[in-house]
């Protein structure tokens, strides 16, 4: 078999095509998943669906850019229903295993204790009460994550306002728990701006009685 | 058309408060009683709206249009 410099050139002009068009499908696809778990949440059907619309928007700018770099007309072949179910389909199978093994993952880092990041107050009614958040009525988060510094868990775990503590405790009664589920990214509200989010939260209606174990003052 | 709701300020601890008021069909914004008014988005994204018309119950990230201060809560359908 012969094979010419042309010969080899095209195929060097093959890849190079189809790894630009890969590489902007990719981006184009991450961005898309960012954004749909922003607004619709990091639960189940949210992840599956921002992975169904991620993947539509990922085929869709595949051919878009496999069009450019062909120089065919940009919008042949875009639209193409059998197309978008299949990259829907696909999108949607791996966003859903992600989570799942995603949840795998956040199980395993359950070390035995808990972590909430805390205010001078907080602290105080938890000394006084031996409960989270002194025993208020409302939602009670706390997560695996073990942060140092205050800047990180506040963008990681989304929280209104900056921590001065990092509490790690047992829950000795038996509160019904939620999660974990990863902290959905805050791009809203504009003010005061954006959180980076993707931490691990658990969360729970009842009161949290605990046995505190280490105050941390975070840098 | 309003509905009325109980909104608990559960983060930060300090800012802690029971407030009462009333929101927009689709829960995104808040009028309490004494003029306050609360940008609202569902703490766990869009999707958890449907635990808000399942059961009148609703985690929200709030954020004050006059201060400009960000608050977590729960809001609750009073009948």
């Amino acid at each position: 078999m012969k094979i010419t410099l042309d010969s080899h050139i095209s195929i060097s002009c093959t890849v190079g095509k189809a790894a630009v068009a890969g590489a902007v499908a990719g981006a184009v696809g991450v961005a898309t998943f960012g954004l749909g778990t922003a607004v619709l949440g990091t639960g189940a059907a949210a992840t599956v669906a921002s992975g169904a619309v991620s993947g539509v928007a990922a085929g869709q700018a595949s051919i878009v850019m496999e069009n450019i770099l062909t120089g065919q007309e940009v919008t042949a072949g875009l639209g193409e229903p059998g197309d978008i179910a299949q990259d829907a389909f696909v999108g949607a199978a791996l966003a859903g295993v992600g989570r799942s093994i995603d949840i795998v993952r956040m199980r395993a880092r359950y070390s035995g204790y808990y972590s909430r990041y805390i205010s001078e107050g907080e602290l105080q009614a938890i000394k006084r009460t031996g409960l989270l958040r002194g025993g208020r009525s409302g939602e009670t988060y706390f997560t695996t994550d073990h942060f140092v510094t205050a800047k990180e868990s506040t963008s990681r775990l989304a929280l209104p306002d900056v921590p001065r503590y990092r509490i790690d405790f047992q829950i000795v009664n038996h509160p019904r728990l939620s999660g974990p589920q990863r902290v959905q990214l805050w791009i809203w509200p504009l003010r005061p701006g954006f959180r980076a989010g993707f931490g691990v939260e658990y969360w729970t209606a009842d009161p949290v009685k605990i046995r505190l174990l280490e105050i941390k003052i975070l840098e | 058309m309003a509905t009325r709701v109980k909104a608990i300020v559960t983060e930060p601890f300090d800012a802690y408060e029971i407030m009462k008021g009333e929101v927009t069909d689709i829960p995104l914004l808040l009028k309490t009683e004494d003029g306050r008014v609360f940008s609202l988005f569902p703490h766990h994204g869009l999707l958890d709206l449907i635990n808000w018309f399942r059961k009148g119950r609703l985690v929200v990230d709030m954020a004050d249009k006059r201060s400009g201060s960000l608050l977590r809560g729960t809001i609750e359908r009073l009948q």
